[in-house]
């Protein structure tokens, strides 16, 4: 194998191109839902008017189209197909950043999003899974857009590269590269030994899951359209709802069905792989899991409880309304059923919290994700019992494997440029303006990849109010949370660059 | 096919690349995780560290739905062992890699059937095999015979004042056309080239070609090489290989072995009644000119150290040794040490992988070869009744770019293939493929 040290850039070309073709092919799949729901007019040209989306949409996914053509064959016909570390760390960043650019086509060019710059937070917030809306009044728009919008949640939940991977079988042995550098957690799994095969595997439960949340959905009295946009928001931890009160439009039982399918979505999806295998014994053998599912218990107890006593709402309310929140939070999905910003300061605190968990490696959640703290703090107390005894051998253990000292590095890493990150991130935007709370949260908001923070962007708020700078910013901070910061972050490393 | 390596050595590292490149899904167990973490980072397959022959770790690789468990760690009794556990929890077929010849005498091979062994593998053996061949062989590079001999393929260095440089593949056949033969393969400046008609012959080209073995004298002087007869050999290293190698040699020629260390030599001695073993480096000249360099027909380095062999090799050329072989272990010098002018290499690595990589194929292999300093392979296939290669005549396969068929044994007869020619079922076929092509082509087999 060779290791060339120059980037091969026809490749990169290549893979970027196919990429834009399948977002070309993913745009239309909101024609018939523009179609559907348009009044007569729909086959008159309408651009920029704000109030017609089906012209609009074919011309992005022509344009996407065309792009993507010229990129493939701009690589020409001599390639190698060794795709290096380098070019792994580049094609997914650049990838991500690419989609979103042109995923904005629709909203911009039918008038929609006035400014490109709303337009693009909307689709990167979309694609990162964030779901932080600038929107206003979402019921207003056009519904191919709205599906549109649930759709580059869940593209963006399982992963563009990953979908790729799983049907374009050429990508083989580099895609192992591609891979690491999108999906999350701090060692990726293997469900096969083909890359290929495990990425059909992992889209396979993924469209599984989705299918059955939209059944469930329509069974409790949505339509396909509503059905289908929550089901892309659940699976993928996103978050965008195609009501302006989101899910507390609904009944009970559709937010008991969404709070399910969040916590399912937290999950590792080898978890649910083995599940399906019937191994299920197998699935509580996982600490991660354990510990993900407690977390949840616990903070669903406490609020519940204090909510109970301090708003006499009854039992079920409060149960309902506190699980829904902290599997929103937790998972970094980001829908919201209740203004947790009425609720008293020391839930506040809590649910801040839960946004520095995230979900599970291997899921479409954001955040740091549950092994990554449960890895610092049992580091954390071994470096006591270290000092009690210096020359013992203490290895970290995660289901009773130890795990070795690379991760463990990584890992403490990863948390420390997190909280660097976050600290940065909150300077910034109380430089730009923003009152303390809201610039806290807007930044914890938008690095976990979850959607509403607390202050002025929080449940009932948005991020229309955000000054542009601002909003490019978080835009990198979206993209940073989803790809687990070293992709892009070591793009800007000077060590990349060099030869 | 589901196959499942155990170590992930020299050996077991080259083979899951091989294997993965043929689209067959690997999963590779060692105990070393630094290891696992490199074949990991360049080939798409699954690494779980841990011992072999614990069952747990095998059942994580999913032994029940194996086809194939091939055991290639250093120790044998863990192969072994890994064999007989692995076939036991479902493993279809088992190979185990082992260093005692005794095990791989014919009547010992029921012993280990019923121990739940398929076959048994020895890299040191099939490297002393090759080098036995090579001896036959002096103009030839490398060559391989098939169906007991009734074809040949060859590879040889055209050298400059070769009748056939400058000529295109069509001129050739024109000019000579009482000559049986077809160049299946060129390599040239590192790049493995398929010849079609048009393509022609320049010096220093390594030219792969099959042909029957009444083609062959004359086929070799085209290339402006000589046949010679071999008495005196000379190994270095007394190794594992160097052993094997004296053992069958030492009745045929006049031997003698150069061996390092002072009481390996007196084994060798012990155990070798015919050879005269030397104690000594061999990197030191003065010692290769008192035990008479200069009057060898053939030097043979096999030591364990790549180096050494490469360089003492071109000082036996310097000499005049006509046929120098040498053990190069790391892949990346075969290229290089060829261009340098050692004429033959020996890879134990790639041997092993290509004897073990036949049992992968779904058709019928009898043989297999994959050859050294480039990235192909040439396989000998049984004709099956219903497979899709007996239908036309072999131009209108469309049989793979990347793969050539090079002849025909049909019976007691051979033939080379030519377009027109059809296959029939019973046929035994000679195809030259690169690994893209490879499973491409064992589907016209199946």
């Amino acid at each position: 194998m060779s290791r060339s040290r120059t980037l091969n850039f026809k490749i990169i070309s290549r893979i970027l191109g196919i990429l834009l073709i399948i977002e070309g092919a993913f745009l239309l799949t909101a024609l018939p839902f523009s179609w559907y729901y348009s009044n007569e007019q729909t086959f008159e040209f309408h651009f920029f008017d704000g109030q017609h989306d089906f012209w609009p949409i074919v011309v992005s996914s022509v344009i996407t189209f065309i792009s993507g053509a010229i990129l493939y064959f701009a690589a020409g016909k001599e390639l190698n197909k060794v795709i290096s570390k380098r070019d792994g760390y580049l094609i997914v960043s650049l990838t991500w950043v690419i989609i979103s650019i042109f995923g904005a086509l629709p909203f911009y060019l039918s008038g929609t999003i006035a400014s490109y710059t709303n337009a693009f937070f909307e689709t990167i917030s979309g694609f990162t899974t964030t779901g932080a809306t600038i929107i206003t009044d979402i019921e207003a728009m056009p519904k191919g857009l709205l599906f549109w919008r649930s759709m580059t949640h869940w593209i963006g939940g399982m992963g563009i590269i990953v979908l790729s991977l799983a049907i374009l079988p050429f990508l083989g042995i580099g895609g192992m590269q591609l891979f690491i550098a999108e999906v999350p957690g701090p060692t990726p799994d293997k469900l096969h030994p083909r890359i290929t095969q495990t990425a059909k595997r992992l889209w396979g439960i993924y469209v599984l899951l989705t299918v059955v949340e939209t059944g469930l959905l329509m069974l409790g009295g949505m339509n396909l359209f509503e059905g289908l946009c929550h089901a892309f928001g659940t699976m993928a931890t996103g978050g965008f709802s195609t009501r302006n009160t989101s899910v507390a439009e609904f009944s009970p039982y559709i937010q008991y069905v969404i709070t399910l399918f969040m916590i399912l979505a937290g999950t590792n999806f080898t978890l649910h792989y083995i599940a399906l295998h019937g191994r299920i014994k197998d699935v509580w053998k996982n600490e991660e899991y354990r510990y993900y599912i407690f977390t949840i218990l616990i903070a669903t107890f406490i609020i519940a409880g204090t909510l109970f006593f301090t708003h006499q709402e009854g039992v079920e309310k409060s149960f309902r309304d506190s699980i829904f929140t902290v599997v929103s939070i937790i998972t970094t999905t980001g829908f919201v059923t209740v203004d947790y910003l009425v609720w008293p300061g020391a839930l506040w605190f809590i649910i801040f919290l839960l946004m520095f968990v995230g979900g599970s490696a291997g899921s479409t959640g954001g955040g740091i994700k549950v092994v990554r703290q449960l890895l610092l703090f049992k580091n954390s107390l071994l470096e006591m019992k270290r000092l009690m005894h210096p020359q013992a051998v203490l290895p970290v253990r995660m289901n009773d494997k130890p795990v070795s000292q690379d991760i463990i590095f990584n890992v403490l890493a990863f948390f420390l440029i997190y909280m660097i990150i976050f600290a940065i991130g909150t300077f910034v935007m109380t430089f730009l303006g923003l009152d303390f709370e809201s610039a806290i949260g807007s930044t914890a908001a938008t690095l976990g990849n979850i959607g509403p923070g607390i202050g002025s962007v929080g449940p009932v708020g948005n991020f229309a109010h955000i000054p542009m700078i601002g909003k490019w910013f978080l835009s990198f901070l979206m993209l940073l949370g989803r790809l687990e910061l070293f992709t892009v972050l070591i793009l800007l490393s000077p060590a990349f660059w060099k030869r | 096919m589901n196959i499942i390596i155990a170590g992930d050595g020299e050996v077991g590292f080259h083979l899951a690349k091989l294997l993965t490149d043929e689209n067959h899904d690997i999963t590779v167990v060692d105990p070393h995780s630094d290891l696992l973490k490199l074949i990991d980072a360049h080939t798409d397959l699954m690494t779980i560290p841990g011992d072999s022959t614990c069952i747990s770790v095998l059942e994580r690789a999913n032994i029940r739905r194996a086809d194939l468990l091939i055991s290639v760690v250093h120790d044998e009794q863990i192969n072994l062992m890994t064999a007989i556990i692995g076939k036991k929890l479902g493993a279809k077929r088992t190979i185990a890699r082992v260093n005692n010849t005794e095990y791989l005498e014919g009547k010992n091979i029921e012993l280990f059937k019923s121990l739940g062994i398929d076959h048994l593998v020895c890299p040191e053996r099939l490297a002393a095999e090759e080098i036995v061949n090579l001896l036959e062989q002096t103009a030839a590079t490398e060559t391989f015979g098939f169906s007991g001999g009734k074809l040949i393929l060859f590879m040889i260095k055209l050298e400059k004042k070769a009748a056939v440089v400058g000529k295109t593949l069509d001129q050739i056949a024109s000019e000579f056309p009482y000559l049986d033969f077809r160049a299946v393969a060129i390599h040239r400046n590192s790049k493995t080239i398929i010849p079609r008609g048009n393509d022609e012959f320049r010096a220093n080209d390594m030219a792969y070609v099959i042909t029957r073995p009444s083609g062959i004298n004359t086929l070799l002087k085209l290339g402006g090489k000589e046949e010679f007869d071999i008495n005196k050999v000379m190994i270095v290293g007394g190794g594992r290989i160097g052993r094997k190698t004296a053992t069958r040699l030492e009745k045929l020629y006049d031997l003698k072995m150069v061996e390092i260390n002072k009481e390996r030599s007196i084994l060798l001695s012990n155990d070798l009644r015919d050879t005269l073993v030397i104690h000594g480096d061999a990197r030191d000249i003065e010692l290769l000119q008192d035990e008479g360099i200069e009057d060898m027909d053939a030097f043979i380095a096999v030591t364990n150290n790549s180096e050494t062999n490469i360089l003492t090799c071109l000082h036996a050329r310097k000499f005049g040794v006509k046929k120098t072989i040498a053990l190069v272990e790391n892949i990346d010098y075969i290229d290089i040490s060829q261009n340098i002018g050692i004429d033959t290499i020996i890879n134990k690595k790639l041997i092993t992988a290509s004897y073990i990589a036949r049992f992968t194929m779904g058709s019928e292999v009898i043989s297999s070869k994959l050859l050294h300093g480039i990235d192909a392979e040439v396989f000998e296939f049984v004709v099956k009744p219903k497979s899709a290669i007996v239908k036309k005549p072999i131009r209108k396969l469309q049989f793979p770019p990347d793969a050539i068929i090079g002849g025909i044994v049909r019976g007691d007869d051979s033939y080379i293939a030519v377009g027109n020619f059809t296959i029939k079922e019973g046929d035994k076929v000679v195809v030259f493929s690169l690994p893209s092509a490879i499973h491409k082509v064992d589907r016209f087999f199946n």
